[in-house]
């Protein structure tokens, strides 16, 4: 490594870009004081694409990104949190629930990651197997852990019927399908090789794109108009009569 | 493959819940949460409440005068009556239904439920009532949360409306049809009249649950999200 290609750096820049504008979108719609630890992940994210575009002999190497990407997974397990507070905390029948799968699933991938065997057999040379053992094995199952989390925060939601702010809605929304695809690579690199990188590598960048021109989106939308028309209110009266 | 296995259940499971959660209508949500912690939530209940006392009312008179019609002797305007009845049943039922519905789903939006008690088997006619009280009866004892209890009760309740509309439509056929054995039919609509009855006021006592929880919600510190 230490070397980007232009494409390589054309794509990081592009997503550097859409980056901005959804942290430009959340700071003018006021959306930082409702989620200040994706404002946090988010800015962790477009810092160290800068550093690696900016300074590649320093921060395009793989311990920079075994580093990034250990910080990074605490930042989104943060989000996970924070989401998770913020959504459930009005509501205590709602929130014992939630506690309790929080820390389950927190567990859970404790345990998962514990259970690592890491014999390093694919380390090369230039590669120590921490590296294989940290982004092949380590990694997908703390992304794992991620998932579950996202997803378990989203169906406590739709059990309790829980109101959710859109742009929460929308952190929630767009990590869960970027994540798998980010896992599903990892896990094809540990069990087919790392020569398949470029086509991981791919698809990877394709959903990180999507992911932010997303988030980008939802972060410029105009907050939710307040409720005026009561519809529902009477689809009720009508019920009995 | 264990991993692979992993994350093809992982990715599966999870897309059907943001799939779910995408299609959600969050505008529906805030208007319930509105009704649901206003003082307008409470009278709208309340109006529900007189309504499906009338209309049980009304289908109660129409049974009443078709069996008082029947042993006058007139057995064609008894069976017009009955028709009529069932007709009343007919759109009572489903509002019913729906009512229950909504009472299970705004029970998960209240944070403390009031205990509720399980159907009695003995308040019961129709034998395959009796036996959803009987299994309220036995679930209830494994379920732990009131909340769980309640939502299982109107389960129960909606599962015996739909029974009961069930035989009562076909009593209803075999006696408009002037089938054989029309006398056990209108045995059978008696007892069904009296299911409904007990299950209207079981569901209206279900409503009732529902409403003192709603009243002790700290809905202060809730509208302050809104």
């Amino acid at each position: 490594m230490g070397h980007m290609s232009l494409i390589e750096i054309a794509v990081a820049l592009a997503g550097d870009l859409l980056i901005l504008a959804a942290v430009v979108g959340i700071v003018i719609r006021r959306r930082y004081r409702i989620c200040p630890t994706f404002v946090l992940y988010l800015g962790a994210v477009l810092t160290f694409d800068l550093l690696v575009i900016f300074g590649p002999a320093w921060f395009y190497t793989r311990m920079a990104w075994v580093l990034k990407e250990v910080f990074v997974a605490a930042l989104r397990f943060g989000v996970a949190l924070e989401l998770s507070f913020r959504t459930f905390r009005a509501f205590p029948g709602a929130r014992s629930t939630a506690r309790g799968v929080v820390l389950l699933l927190l567990a859970v991938t404790f345990v998962t990651v514990l259970a690592v065997t890491g014999d390093g057999s694919q380390s090369t040379a230039s590669a120590p197997p921490t590296f294989e053992l940290i982004a092949g094995r380590i990694q997908p199952r703390l992304v794992n852990g991620t998932i579950w989390l996202f997803a378990a925060i989203a169906a406590t939601i739709l059990w309790y019927r829980l109101p959710v702010d859109p742009f929460h809605k929308a952190i929630l929304i767009g990590f869960v399908p970027y994540l798998l695809v980010f896992t599903t690579g990892l896990n094809v690199l540990d069990s087919y090789g790392w020569d398949l990188r470029t086509l991981v590598n791919y698809a990877d960048v394709g959903a990180y794109i999507a992911l932010m021109a997303y988030w980008a989106r939802a972060a410029w939308l105009p907050a939710a108009a307040p409720i005026q028309a009561p519809e529902r209110v009477r689809a009720l009266q009508r019920l009995p009569g | 493959m264990g991993v692979f296995w992993m994350i093809g259940l992982s990715a599966l499971g999870c897309l059907v819940v943001l799939f779910l959660f995408g299609l959600r209508n969050e505008r529906a949500v805030r208007r319930d949460w509105e009704l649901l912690l206003t003082p307008r939530g409470e009278k709208l209940y309340k109006s529900i409440e007189g309504r499906v006392h009338s209309e049980m009312a009304l289908a109660e008179l129409t049974y009443d005068e078709a069996f008082s019609v029947r042993e006058l002797g007139s057995v064609d305007e008894a069976i017009h009556l009955i028709d009529v009845g069932y007709r009343v049943i007919e759109k009572f039922a489903p509002n019913m239904l729906k009512l229950l519905a909504a009472m299970a789903t705004f029970s998960r939006m209240v944070s403390a439920m009031a205990p509720v008690n399980p159907l009695r088997p003995r308040d019961f006619k129709l034998a395959q009532i009796v036996s959803l009280a009987y299994l309220n009866g036995l679930l209830h004892q494994f379920l732990v949360s009131t909340a769980e209890r309640y939502r299982l009760r109107v389960y129960i309740l909606g599962r015996s409306f739909a029974l009961g509309a069930r035989f009562l439509m076909e009593s209803t056929q075999r006696i408009v049809r002037k089938e054989p054995e029309a006398d056990r039919e209108w045995d059978q609509i008696q007892a069904i009249r009296q299911d409904f009855q007990t299950l209207t006021t079981e569901s209206l006592d279900s409503l009732k649950v529902l409403l003192t929880s709603l009243a002790a919600e700290k809905r202060e510190d809730l509208l302050k999200r809104f």
